[in-house]
């Protein structure tokens, strides 16, 4: 037998095979460094052809043309006060304008001026141009977008450059604008990539115009006319039109063959979106409703002239078609070659922006699920924020090395949310829920401390909650219900449970025990030690609580089936003003709404209708914070904590402010 | 043999059959069903909203429809024998089908619009200019078909207005759940045996809604046919051979898209399935040269201390749950504050996409890894972890053969014959010994493509693993099935090759 099969052959053909794959991944890795080269090469992909390139470059040079011709007048209007008075009142910052006179090299005028201010974002009253406007009705000249709260250009250490990373506790799937609704989706593509017609004020949350400067709203609400900024351009230099405008919302959210459909249902309004200039659109409406003004100022636009070339399969399956006209764009993109979720997402500045440049030369976004090495990532310096559990804020906000490299951060937000337990006012099957009576979920309320909640399971971070808004939207001045034994126990002998038999058990006068089951779901450990102290106490005045535990997605099933009798959830808020029509308007009992708890209160019915048909915001602020009263009144829900957000920041990062609508990453800097 | 083989190949077929049924069931029948999870991701939406996005849901995909129907045509695409007309295929790649039949609004030509229901009309006769280009054609057929999309939009939200006043007039009438909860339609079983009283509460609603469904069915029929006509017409390159043309052709399978995501499923498994594999592909060889030689090593040291430490060794090794063991491991041997030695999450850098191949001298001098090394580096972590419980059965596996073989009579005869002791092992004894070692290698190939869920979750990469669990949450149909199928045929094809593998170690085994 020759065919020894030795340790040499082994080794050799061990040598053998890991040659081979060595060949393979090096032919990969060519492969790889061939497309960046291309990629280099072209900008951004196949997509660029060599005459939108030269389009551009005129685009460019008409803009900067006409940004010297502005700028020559603006310094004649101030040379003409200066004659006037003899003061200078230039209206651009010192060491931008001042060299720029006639005659002066254009080219040096372009490097310096790449990027408005914010004194660019400031309109006179007589340079309103109200012509586009319907006439006979107000037209509303919003504060600009880019007014920033804590402008950065004002601090002394302050420096453009460097590269901020954020990591995601998930995946998004997709990065294709309005094909997939989850929040990091949303954050890449509103916050980052893509701009609205309006945005919101970090602070005060009112709108502010960011690609529109100006507006004009029916006070019937049923039209509402938007102009957009004649600077506005889409990363590849072409101008934000209206058609641009139309072809969003017409032919891509409410396309029925795009799977835009969580979009497409809040915008179920409207009727017809029609370009009546180039740069001024209508959107008509089919009823008047409160967010008529602001759903579709906050809709990202797209590009038509990039979008329309994709058929609608194709844009449904991409993973990472995203092209705006916002401060970053994507490094890279080819239609051949998509990001794809799972690998880290780059996005560079947009040197062609047209509003104010961002400090940060890059954006980077990377996914790491699991809890430890997400926290272990950040901590080695391999990102710069990060969203943190409350156990993991409680421990790092106690040690001293972590707290001098780190900026651990709590707060509530609009974009947070609260827990809450839901009684079933209603039927359950055949059977009258005892929180059909208020003076019962009142003593339920009365039964839990909820300070203690918020300081043993959630390390005392959070809020109690009164009632279902969010702070800007909730009447401040109404106090939680105290934590009250006697009174829950007076509330439920007036409700007619008392101890009949002295076994220490409530009964009714029918001689039927209270027992009730509590269902929550199985991955929560907030829920769970919820669960655990409200048995306890429900315990202490003899009531029987029975836990049911189940999967996540079940839950549904559940509410819908109105199959239950008290529940744990949370519900989060999006804007700064939650509608509550659904969760808690009487209509939305009967047929599948998400009124489960089926409560029914005529005085709250007509609240939110009152309120939903108010288009003035402050009055309709007026109108929420009655609501607010009856529901606090009512307690339909027992509401336990307002749920703050929680991140980790890296020291290394200045001008990092917690505001109203969460962060505001146009503010940050690296020194 | 082959024959053998041949029928085993067959009978495959019914088994995956089997299996697939009974997943698609499971997850038909598990509570929330399929809309339910969907509709979880949207968040809050208002609920007249989120009944018109049910509506579309079901509309794309069918979920109203019976089970088993869905099974069916489930089956129908993925099964390369298909049944019918040929599915066409567009310059994108897209596949293209005739348009569904649409159904009436229930009650029609019964509560309203007696005698007036319009009947799916003959596709009109349509031809192509013979000049038009591909592109002409496709952007023909694209307009039909989004016209028909937006016809039959505006014929469903009809229709579930029309289901509501049904529902509200049946509820008048003391039917107690009209409309089925989870599907947001009406439950016609409880509706079917309902008298319309035109003069009752609440009918008059269901006639005005019913004549209004009744007219957007009627448009979206005509929208509908006009488009069947541009497909019969041939706008794209059919798909597949024909057997017996117009009723019977072989097609490539049609896997379709996740429910979740909008992704092909096909793509989705095609980036999952690589990262597995490397994984796996590391970590077999690394368990089999350690595994296997310490096995050895045990059996011709049979009560030594070698025997004893190694077998204690993994043993404790084996008893580690790796989900604890994973935690450590990031949290000690991956946290600067401590060790700080290898990466905590993810396959590789967020720079290592501007790397090179190879370790190479940055502008300042230093060596910086390059991409394979970075890559390396972050797989030693999670490939540890994927490896250290393996030791202990296989090491176990060959040690119990080995030992079986050193007492039987050969091995005494090759000893009396004089034979070096290092022969009498390795050619003898382990050869012998490899039969064990084949059954276990046909149920470990099979997990190499399934991939770990928990190794994946906690170093952040993904995997086949993670992919299947997230397709479990959020009951992803489309993408489970087709992963199913996929680990089913590589189970039933492992077993195969070790049946074979057992005729050609052993030449006592045939399957003749």
């Amino acid at each position: 037998m020759q065919n020894n099969f030795g340790v040499k052959d082994f080794v050799l053909y061990v040598l053998v095979f890991v040659a081979l794959i060595m060949m393979g991944l090096s032919m990969w890795q060519d492969d790889r460094r061939f497309e960046q080269t291309r990629l280099a090469a072209e900008g951004t992909g196949e997509l660029r052809t060599d005459v939108i390139q030269l389009s551009e470059a005129i685009d460019q040079q008409t803009r900067t043309l006409e940004e010297i011709s502005r700028r020559l007048n603006t310094l004649n209007s101030s040379v003409n006060t200066l004659r006037q008075s003899g003061v200078s009142v230039s209206r651009a910052p010192a060491g931008t304008e001042s060299p720029a006179i006639p005659g002066d090299d254009a080219g040096e005028l372009v490097e310096e001026e790449a990027g408005l201010t914010e004194e660019d974002f400031v309109l006179a009253e007589d340079e309103r141009d109200e012509s586009w406007a319907r006439p006979g009705y107000p037209v509303t000249w919003p504060t600009r977008y880019f007014i920033l709260t804590n402008d950065p250009e004002d601090l002394p250490n302050f420096q453009r450059g460097g590269t901020i990373t954020e990591i995601f506790e998930a995946n998004t799937p997709k990065i294709t604008p309005h094909t997939h609704n989850d929040v990091y989706n949303r954050r890449i593509v509103d916050d980052v990539v893509c701009e609205q017609l309006a945005g919101l004020n970090p602070e005060t949350l009112r709108l502010e115009g960011w690609l529109a400067d100006a507006w004009q709203y029916d006070p019937e609400g049923m039209w509402l006319r938007v102009r957009i900024d004649e600077r506005a351009r889409f990363s590849d230099g072409r101008p934000v039109t209206a058609e641009d405008v139309q072809w969003t919302f017409e032919d891509f959210i409410l396309n029925p063959q795009i799977e835009a459909a969580a979009t497409r249902s809040t915008l179920a309004a409207i009727e017809s979106v029609n370009v009546i200039a180039p740069r001024v659109v209508e959107f008509r409406f089919s009823e008047p409703r409160f967010s008529n003004l602001s759903a579709p100022l906050r809709v990202s636009i797209l590009p038509k002239h990039f979008y329309s070339r994709f058929t609608p399969a194709q844009l449904n399956s991409a993973t990472g078609l995203l092209v705006g006209s916002g401060p970053y764009r994507l490094q890279s993109l080819d239609i051949n070659n998509q990001w794809t979720p799972g690998n880290t997402l780059t996005f560079v500045r947009n040197e062609r922006y047209w509003g104010r440049r961002p400090p940060a030369d890059r954006l980077r976004f990377t996914f790491v699920s699991d809890n430890v090495a997400r926290l272990t990532e950040y901590e080695n310096g391999n990102g710069d924020i990060m969203r943190a559990s409350p156990e993991q804020l409680a421990d790092r906000a106690r040690d001293p090395q972590f707290t001098s490299r780190h900026n651990p951060l709590y707060w509530t937000n609009m974009r947070s949310g609260y827990g809450f337990i839901a009684w079933n006012t209603g039927m359950r099957g055949n059977r009258q829920s005892p929180f059909h009576d208020r003076r019962v979920r009142l003593a339920m309320t009365h039964l839990l401390d909820r300070d203690r909640i918020n300081r043993d399971f959630y390390e005392g971070i959070a809020e109690v909650a009164t009632g279902p808004f969010p702070p800007t939207q909730s009447d401040q001045s109404i106090e939680p219900w105290p934590y009250d034994m006697d009174r829950a126990r007076e509330l439920l002998a007036e409700a007619g449970w008392i101890d009949r038999d002295g076994s220490g058990r409530l009964r009714n006068e029918n001689g039927e025990p209270f027992v009730f089951e509590f269902t929550y779901s199985s991955g929560s450990t907030f829920a769970e030690q919820v669960f655990n102290y409200l048995r306890d106490q429900c315990a202490a005045v003899g009531i029987q609580c029975v836990p049911r535990i189940t999967d996540w997605a079940i839950m549904s099933t559940i509410t819908d089936q109105r199959d239950f009798d008290a529940l744990t959830m949370a519900w989060s808020w999006s804007s700064p003003e939650s509608d509550p029509y659904q969760i808690f308007h009487s209509d939305q009992i009967e047929g599948l709404g998400d009124n489960w708890i089926q409560w029914s209160n005529p005085k709250a019915d007509a609240v939110i209708e009152r309120a939903r048909q108010t288009l003035d915001y402050d009055e309709r602020l007026e109108v929420w914070r009655e609501f607010h009263q009856i529901v606090h009144e009512e307690q339909p829900y027992t509401f336990l904590l307002n749920i703050p957000w929680i991140r980790f920041v890296n020291n290394r990062i200045h001008n990092v402010h917690p505001y109203q609508v969460g962060i505001d990453k146009r503010e940050w800097f690296i020194p | 043999m082959a024959t053998y083989v041949l029928r085993r190949l067959i009978l495959m077929i019914p088994t995956l059959i089997g299996i697939t049924f009974l997943v698609f069931m499971i997850v038909a029948l598990s509570p929330g069903g399929i809309g339910a999870a969907l509709r979880h991701q949207g968040g809050s939406a208002e609920a007249t909203s989120i009944a018109a996005q049910q509506a579309y849901l079901e509309d794309r995909y069918g979920l109203n429809d019976p089970a088993i129907v869905q099974y069916l045509r489930w089956l129908g695409r993925v099964s390369p024998v298909k049944f019918g007309q040929r599915d066409q295929i567009d310059p994108t790649g897209a596949v293209i089908r005739s348009p569904r039949k649409l159904e009436p609004p229930a009650f029609a030509g019964k509560w309203y619009a007696q005698g007036a229901v319009p009947t799916h009309p003959p596709p009109p006769l349509f031809e192509f200019d013979p000049m038009d280009g591909v592109d002409e054609r496709a952007s023909i057929y694209r307009r039909a078909d989004n016209q028909y999309a937006r016809a039959r939009t505006a014929y469903i939200a009809a229709r579930t207005e029309l289901e509501e006043a049904i529902g509200r007039y049946a509820r008048a009438q003391g039917v107690a759940e009209p409309m089925n909860r989870t599907t947001r339609r009406l439950q016609m079983s409880a509706v079917r045996g309902l008298e319309f009283d035109p003069n009752a509460e609440g009918a008059r609603p269901v006639i005005e809604a019913g004549e209004r469904a009744i007219e957007q069915y009627r448009n979206a029929l005509e929208v509908r046919a006009e488009l069947e006509g541009i497909f019969n017409a041939e706008p794209f390159r059919k798909v597949g051979l024909p057997i017996i043309p117009g009723i019977m052709s072989i097609g490539p399978p049609d896997f379709g898209f996740a429910f979740s995501t909008g992704r092909p499923v096909i793509e989705i498994i095609g980036s999952a399935l690589p990262i597995t594999l490397t994984l796996n592909l590391i970590a077999f060889p690394i368990i089999y040269i350690i595994a296997i030689p310490m096995g050895m090593l045990a059996a011709t040291r049979q009560g030594t201390w070698i025997d004893i430490t190694s077998g204690a060794f993994f043993v404790a090794l084996w008893s580690i749950p790796v989900v604890w063991a994973g935690v450590l491991a990031v949290g000690y041997l991956a946290n600067v504050n401590y060790l700080g030695w290898f990466p905590a999450a993810g396959l590789s850098s967020a720079e290592a996409g501007d790397y090179p191949f190879l370790p190479f001298q940055d502008a300042d001098g230093v060596w910086q890894a390059g991409f394979l090394m970075d890559r390396f580096w972050h797989l030693v972590l999670p490939i540890a972890c994927l490896v250290y419980t393996g030791f202990a059965v296989l090491s176990k596996q060959t040690r119990a053969a080995m030992l079986d073989n050193f007492n039987s009579d050969y091995v005494r005869t090759a000893k009396a014959k004089g034979l070096p002791e290092r022969t009498i092992v390795f050619r003898h004894v382990f050869r012998n010994s490899l039969l064990p070692l084949i059954t276990l290698f046909a149920t470990i190939f099979p997990a190499m493509l399934s991939g770990s869920v928990i190794v994946e979750s906690i170093f952040s990469i993904n995997g086949m693993g993670k992919m299947v669990i997230d397709a479990i949450n959020l009951r992803d149909r489309e993408l489970l099935l087709a992963n199913v199928l996929l680990i089913g045929a590589t189970n039933m094809l492992a077993l195969l090759l070790a049946d074979i593998m057992y005729a050609l170690a052993d030449p006592r085994i045939t399957y003749d």
